[in-house]
């Protein structure tokens, strides 16, 4: 088995154990990268020598006896959208092509402080709005399963790392469903924590009320060791609550007595049968592992998709306004006044979906519309979450699957957003409430593609998810690894 | 008699001097070099996030407190969005829904009554950059971020001006009451307070006209100017039988007149939401009352009570009153019920104010106190001294303080009132001007004059000039 | 409720071009419409437990920016300002 095949706390494991050193681990993950990234695109910028001097200060430490966290020594991928002080951040988008970071996002401070190992800055739909990768300014990221597919968004870039053996873990950001989404397309361990629990101080904003920097990973317990180093609280942010978790000590694989609800009329708007098959069978497994089942309904639906694109649009027309071609970013060439600047840098810098969220946004704030839209929207979003609180009175997960398709075409939907929008339904009800929730593989469909089960528990119960997710992984036989 | 009446409402913004930014931890602080004063988050760099200084609200509800305002315990931020060079973020980070503090009023003396200004809300936000022109001929604006994210108060006042006389004394009132609280440095030439104005007319007995607005303008004189030039410009069009429309202006008060920024169908539109950022902003009732506890009585109360109660005349009350030292130790003397508040008042206006202004310090940079002031004045009613000795006394109380007495003594100051000497004196300067004397008789009338100074000069200016007079009438016959 | 693609693209310093002017007129109706499901929504007071902002200690800390660090990122920077075109107030 290569290096880059293995679980990140078999890699800590090894590292502790001195069977292998984090150079040569970071070499080898370098060099998988070289061999299989022209065909996925998953990486925007790469910091190769950086990483290997980091590997080179670690083994020094682990030499002279240090004691280090679990995840020294370890590979990372970043989201394009996490600020790394000195590197690239593009966000995607052609507005921020040649933009350096001039900061560490709290995450990114948490990482160095643990050794954990940057290789680079991961590909990801432009300004994370998308549900595909395909937005990205360059070029759309491919699924290791079938090269000819989308990795899903907009964290395809992590998703498709993880998957191909190209970082051992990753950071990415879910607004609506955009850490879970690419890894139920890609067979990976997406997870979004409770809003609050993770700093977004260094996060390029999309959708305020809703954005969490979460993680993906190849297994739960790669995703509770790294929840672990990136949740705390952080003065710099606000909206950050006082929580420390350490999930991974108490990661526990027995669901005998969980009460999980299964909220069937959800999905009725699934074609796909192979995604209700597979999520069956998940539910049957739970069942053998003594777990009860209980049907629920969470209703509202369509409500919770519209809540969600009028609140993060409105939000993300707001958070893209900084980018005005003025301080930093693309400023468009001969432009004759100020007014020139703005629009020239921001229709030329900016690709079709971001233009069409920046418009909805300020139409639904928009005078004689804010009523009728924005502000129903924040009601219907406090319905849901209400909803929400008190169906987890009855039951301890929620589950479901995370995406009614599998991946799809590249090129396919470009042109339809709606539909396009239509595929987050499951995901968006964790980000409108702010609770934790997470997509472990679950099966693959008849052309081999990978399937998601989505879990989902109430606010700061990411023990309890966690431990519901990792005795699902444990009964479960697993899905083949993808032929690069 | 007008038949226009003019009516004009106030926004007044007035930076506060906390010690950093209102959501970052940059130095609150004028006159650094451009774009050094600067970080991640007053720069609106990606994935920066704003966090509330407790200082902003402290010094927002204490103005709200002194201008009788209901404080909101909770209250929101939101966003106000517009695109504009001096704006990093694209939206300012203000209140619109729920404000710290709304429903007040000022009560301030002006034209011989009491006047109330209601005032409709104080919110905190933030300040935008600077935009520097070249000069006319420059091709380019430079833009300086230091003063983005100082923070800001904005007092709305309700419509209820009706002069340009009486917003200048609004403004002043304002003023006076920030430096009272400490909460602004009152610099105009820095910028510290600035004021959007309103104005509309309308004919007697008919309802409120269309209002316009003036923005920006800098100083208290100019929204004066500004407002007397464009109510002249709506009351002209009314006569004229044209109406007005609701336009926003520029005030250029070098050449006195409005250049149109923006008509109705061109304004911007805000889009005003709630701040996602920042959860909602509480104060406790405990808080609040702590923080009344720190509010003295405030100068247009004090000015108020030294018109009506002491008899100061308008100009008087307003220097005494707005100088916080100054009406401190006027207040002092007055509690010492020893000499009237006009005595007082006249050493504070005359001496204390010429010393002051020439020195270009405040009172508390002096050694003077009020039982000082008292012995001083004892010592001239019991002629101890005369009224100019009584002078130079005073500048040495200023300078180094001490005992009266004894500066009397050092400088040896005191009169001569003893009638002998005196009568002594007079005899000799009536012997020696023998021609003056006869002049005396005749009726020349500066001839008395002329002896009397004789006398102040035979006793090196020590005599008791009142007494020498009686006692040369007396002698003269 | 149709969408005044041209006044909301004026208000958010986007051009659309001529030829794209009607799909994306199409696009944003769509969206719009799969919204319009809000306006039913009953605004009866729901109460969330509701989370009080953490206010800041009015205490200077040391910025990570420099001038130079600023200017790193400018498109235009001259006299240690940023610049734009001559803009009328």
């Amino acid at each position: 088995m290569e290096l880059f095949e293995y679980k990140a706390f078999e890699l800590a494991q090894m590292l502790t154990d001195k069977q292998i050193s984090s150079s040569e681990l970071v070499s080898a993950f370098i060099n998988r990268i070289n061999t299989v990234d022209k065909k996925l695109n998953a990486f925007i910028t790469k910091c190769f020598d950086d990483a290997l001097e980091q590997a080179r200060i670690i083994d020094q430490k682990r030499v002279s006896g240090a004691n280090l966290p679990l995840i020294a020594g370890i590979p990372i991928g970043i989201k394009d959208n996490i600020s790394v002080k000195g590197l690239k951040m593009t966000c995607g988008s052609k507005m921020l092509e040649n933009y350096v970071a001039p900061y560490d996002a709290a995450v990114i401070e948490k990482l160095r402080q643990s050794g954990g190992i940057m290789l680079g800055k991961l590909n990801m739909d432009e300004f994370a709005m998308g549900s595909s990768n395909q937005t990205s300014y360059f070029g759309a990221c491919r699924d290791p399963y079938d090269t000819s597919k989308v990795s899903g968004g907009s964290s395809g870039g992590c998703a498709a790392a993880v998957s191909a053996g190209e970082a051992a873990c990753a950071l990415g950001s879910d607004t609506g469903g955009s850490i879970r989404q690419p890894s139920a397309f890609c067979g990976t361990v997406g997870f979004k924590p409770t809003y609050g629990t993770v700093s977004r101080y260094g996060l390029t904003a999309f959708a305020s009320s809703f954005d969490q920097i979460g993680t993906v990973c190849k297994c739960v317990k790669d995703t509770a060791m790294l929840f672990d180093v990136i949740s705390d609280k952080d003065h710099r942010d606000s909206t950050s609550v006082d929580k420390k978790y350490n999930c991974y000590n108490s990661l526990c694989s027995d669901a005998y007595g969980l009460k999980i609800g299964v909220p069937r009329e959800l999905f009725e708007s699934v074609s796909h049968p192979d995604i209700i098959d597979s999520f069956n069978r998940s539910v049957n497994l739970f069942k053998d592992t003594g777990a009860q089942i209980i049907d629920i309904s969470i209703e509202n639906t369509k409500l919770a998709l519209a809540a969600y694109y009028v609140i993060s649009s409105a939000e993300a027309s707001s958070n893209l306004g900084r980018f005005d071609g003025v301080r930093f970013g693309y400023r468009a060439k001969d432009c004759k006044d100020i007014n020139d600047i703005f629009i020239r840098s921001r229709t030329q810098g900016f690709g079709d979906e971001c233009k069409r969220r920046i418009m909805l946004g300020t139409f639904v704030l928009s005078a004689g519309f804010y009523d009728d839209y924005y502000k129903k929207a924040l009601a219907a979003a406090k319905m849901i979450t209400k909803r929400l609180d008190s169906l987890f009175e009855q039951v301890d997960i929620i589950a479901l699957p995370t995406s009614p398709e599998t991946a799809f075409a590249v090129g396919d939907k470009l042109d339809d957003p709606v539909k396009m929008y239509q595929s987050d339904v499951f995901t968006v009800f964790a980000n409108i409430a702010g609770i934790p929730a997470i997509s472990v593989p679950c099966g693959v469909d008849k052309n081999g593609l990978p399937i998601g089960l989505q879990l989902m528990s109430k606010r700061f119960d990411e023990q309890v998810l966690l431990n519901a997710a990792y005795a699902f992984e444990s009964a479960f036989e697993g899905i083949p690894k993808p032929r690069l | 008699m007008s038949q226009y009446h003019t009516v004009i409402g106030l926004e007044t913004h007035a930076e506060l001097n906390t010690k950093t930014k209102i959501f970052c931890g940059c130095k609150n602080e004028f006159g650094s070099k451009s774009n050094t004063n600067v970080c991640p988050v007053c720069l609106g760099l990606p994935g920066a996030l704003p966090v509330l200084n407790r200082s902003v609200v402290e010094y927002a509800v204490r103005m709200g407190l002194a201008l009788n305002c209901t404080i909101n315990g909770v209250s929101h931020m939101d966003r106000k969005n517009y695109f504009y060079p001096d704006l990093p973020k694209a939206y300012q980070i203000s209140q619109s829904f729920v404000p710290i503090c709304e429903n007040g009023f000022v009560e301030f003396w002006y034209d011989g009554q009491v006047r109330r200004v209601r005032i409709e809300r104080i919110h905190i936000e933030e300040d935008a950059g600077k935009l520097v022109h070249a000069g006319d001929r420059a091709e380019e604006t430079y833009i300086d971020l230091n003063r983005c994210g100082v923070p800001l108060i904005e007092i709305v006042s309700k419509p209820d001006l009706r002069s340009s006389g009486e917003a200048y004394a609004y403004l002043k009132t304002l003023k006076a009451i920030l430096a009272y609280l400490g909460i602004c440095d009152c610099q105009m030439q820095e910028g510290s307070i600035r004021c959007d104005v309103n104005v509309s007319v309308n004919k007697e007995g008919e309802a409120l006209g269309t209002r316009c607005e003036m923005k920006n303008v800098n100083s208290f004189s100019a929204v004066s100017r500004a407002i007397d030039y464009e109510s002249d410009r709506q009351t002209e069009l009314l006569k004229s039988g044209e109406s007005i429309h609701q336009q926003t202006f520029r005030w250029d008060d070098i050449k006195g007149k409005n250049y149109l920024m923006r008509s109705k169908e061109n304004a911007d539109d805000y889009r005003y939401f709630p701040e996602p950022d920042i959860p909602s902003v509480f104060i406790s009732e405990s808080d609040i009352n702590k923080l009344a506890e720190t509010i003295p009585e405030l100068p247009n109360a004090k000015m108020i009570r030294y018109v009506t109660e002491y008899g100061l005349d308008t100009k008087e009350a307003e220097y005494i009153a707005f100088d916080q030292s100054l009406s401190q130790f006027f207040d002092e003397c007055i509690n010492t019920h020893k000499y009237p508040a006009k005595s007082y008042c006249s050493w504070i206006m005359g001496e204390l104010a010429k010393h002051l202004n020439a020195s270009q310090k405040g009172l508390s940079q002096t050694r003077l106190t009020s039982a000082m002031l008292n012995d001083l004045l004892d010592a001239v009613n019991s002629n101890v001294i005369s009224n100019s000795a009584a002078k130079s006394v005073f500048e040495v109380l200023l300078e180094k303080g001490g005992e009266v007495d004894s500066i009397i003594a050092e400088l040896g100051l005191a009169q001569i009132s003893d009638t002998k000497t005196l009568e002594s004196i007079a005899k000799q300067v009536i012997d020696n001007n023998e021609k003056t004397v006869q002049d005396y008789h005749s009726g020349r009338s500066n001839a008395l004059g002329f002896l009397i100074g004789q006398c102040m000069k035979h006793s090196n200016n020590k005599a008791n000039p009142v007494k020498v007079k009686e006692i040369l009438l007396t002698l003269l016959g | 409720m149709t969408v005044d693609v041209d006044r909301i693209a004026q208000l958010s310093k986007l051009e659309i071009l001529p030829e794209q002017k009607s799909r994306f007129e199409k696009q944003m109706n769509e969206i719009v419409e799969m919204a319009d499901i809000l306006l039913a929504v009953d605004e009866q007071d729901a109460d969330i437990e509701q989370h009080f902002a953490d206010l800041r200690q009015d205490i200077v800390t040391q910025s990570c920016m420099t001038q130079q660090s600023v200017a790193n990122n400018a498109p235009s920077f001259k006299n240690g300002c940023f610049c734009v075109p001559k803009t009328v107030e």
